[in-house]
């Protein structure tokens, strides 16, 4: 399956992430397995990947940052094969993907607001300030009065959820995994979500079996892969 | 497998784990030395150990220098017969800053602080919170170790000459109000002073900031080196302690023996 991968002087356009004949025959902390996945992602392209339920994790986000090497066949980001980088270019690469994370995804040591702004204040010169106002804009955009100072073990789930939007989406992320990012969050936000997904420069993947949301987002250019 | 075989094959286990943690070391050391590798996050939490380590710790390091200086003054003031009070208060200064101050603040520091970092570490670990720093591009070396370590040699450098000024300075003014020692203050500072070389000084850094470096790095290898169950955790913490102190001891112990030949050269 391919999205749109060449540019319109048919000059070759590198995808954000390649997927090709992508198998992962046993995973110790993941349900399910992976067989011969392929997919190719362009830039700003929207993917929806559907898992059999929403509790259904998967290895592709962890693949697609190179952060578990697939049983069999290649998976490429911005054109690199992970195994071909060093481990301080891997790390500068990952601040490039952002995760709604489908399990816990937040550091406990540190505030909610913090959590939320860590990465962008530890990879980029930023002034800190306005990482924080772009942080606040965006979650007032989620329908977050602010972001909560308190740890997030303190956080109701619904907002700790539409804090993890805001983390996926701040700075300038090249590809951004939506893992089951409406769990516990009223449908009302759902439109917000959507909104800022479809209008970002990154591509975006989408992991949910919400059948009001894969209505929602799907349409023109936008593939759907089912997971068995 | 013969019982000789098992010593080699136990023998080479060791010395796998020391290679190891050298290297852990030697990256410590070298990413420390870099500007790139101190962001504002990674500044952030050596602020943050230094406070923990360092500033919170100096209530109860003072409260032993206390302890130990009136100790030390009165145990000065049986010896001072046979030594000479310019003697006595020289090798007790000496005492001080070149074994008991160092091993003292270090014993401190593993205990309070390096299970801390052990405990805190390998829950995030079994949290997966390391996995999240990992998926947004942090490197747990430069991230989590790098500043917790750094923080540790820091604050036992500086708790060590807090513990060394603390006991003399109490110590004196204990034995003042008891009347074991009538030196006037200039004297007993001259004494004091008299008694110490700057290669004292080298050795109080050495003996400080080389201990923790070292178990530092243990304990955040041990936190990081747990799997994904929470009874992981204690064990972790134990193998950090002992692993840390007997580390210290041989470390102090090398270098007193290194500084010893230097200085008889």
């Amino acid at each position: 399956m391919k999205t749109s991968n060449m540019s319109e002087n048919e000059e070759p356009i590198v995808p954000t992430l390649e997927f090709d004949q992508v198998s992962v025959r046993s995973s110790v902390e993941m349900e399910g397995v992976l067989t011969d996945l392929t997919f190719d992602l362009a830039p700003g392209a929207m993917l929806i990947l559907r898992p059999e339920s929403e509790s259904h994790s998967t290895e592709i986000p962890a693949l697609a940052a190179g952060l578990q090497d697939p049983d069999s066949g290649t998976v490429k980001y911005q054109g690199l094969a992970w195994p071909e980088v060093g481990p301080l270019r891997q790390c500068q690469l990952r601040f490039g993907i952002r995760r709604v994370f489908h399990g816990e995804g937040w550091v406990s040591n540190l505030s909610t607001a913090e959590n939320v702004v860590l990465s962008e204040l530890h990879h980029t010169s930023r002034a800190s300030k306005e990482v924080e106002e772009e942080a606040e804009t965006l979650a007032r955009e989620f329908g977050l009065d602010g972001l909560p100072s308190t740890n997030p073990a303190w956080v109701e789930p619904s907002i700790l959820q539409r804090c993890e939007w805001v983390r996926a989406f701040i700075g300038a992320p090249a590809l951004i995994f939506l893992e089951v990012p409406m769990r516990g969050v009223s449908r009302k936000y759902q439109d917000s979500l959507i909104s800022r997904a479809t209008s970002t420069a990154a591509s975006v993947v989408w992991l949910t079996s919400r059948a009001s949301l894969i209505d929602a987002v799907s349409g023109d250019g936008v593939d759907l892969i089912k997971l068995s | 497998m013969t019982y000789v075989e098992r010593i080699g094959a136990y023998t080479l286990l060791q010395l796998e784990q020391v290679r190891y943690f050298g290297n852990v070391i030697g990256a410590v050391i070298l990413l420390a030395c870099q500007p790139r590798f101190w962001p504002r996050t990674v500044r952030n939490i050596l602020a943050r150990q230094i406070l923990f380590t360092g500033i919170e710790a100096a209530g109860f390091i003072l409260l032993l220098a206390a302890l130990v200086g009136i100790s030390l003054i009165q145990q000065a003031h049986v010896w001072l017969g046979a030594l000479g009070r310019d003697v006595m208060v020289a090798l007790v200064s000496g005492v001080l800053i070149n074994q008991i101050g160092p091993i003292l603040v270090n014993f401190v520091i593993i205990g309070r602080s390096g299970t801390a970092i052990t405990t805190e570490l390998a829950n995030m670990r079994v949290r997966g919170e390391v996995d999240v720093l990992d998926a947004q591009g942090f490197d747990p070396l430069a991230y989590l170790v790098l500043p917790r370590v750094v923080g540790m040699m820091v604050s036992t450098f500086c708790l060590s000459v807090l513990f060394i000024v603390g006991a003399l300075v109490i110590g004196y003014l204990a034995g003042f109000v008891t009347g074991t020692s009538t030196m006037p203050p200039d004297m007993f500072v001259a004494s004091v002073l008299s008694g110490v070389t700057l290669l004292d000084f080298v050795g109080l850094a050495a003996k400080t900031m080389i201990p923790s470096l070292v178990t530092g790095t243990l304990c955040c290898v041990y936190g990081l080196g747990v799997g994904r169950s929470i009874t992981e955790i204690p064990q972790a913490v134990t193998r950090a302690v002992v692993a840390s102190i007997v580390m210290l001891f041989v470390v102090i112990t090398i270098l007193t023996v290194v500084l010893g030949i230097y200085e008889n050269v």
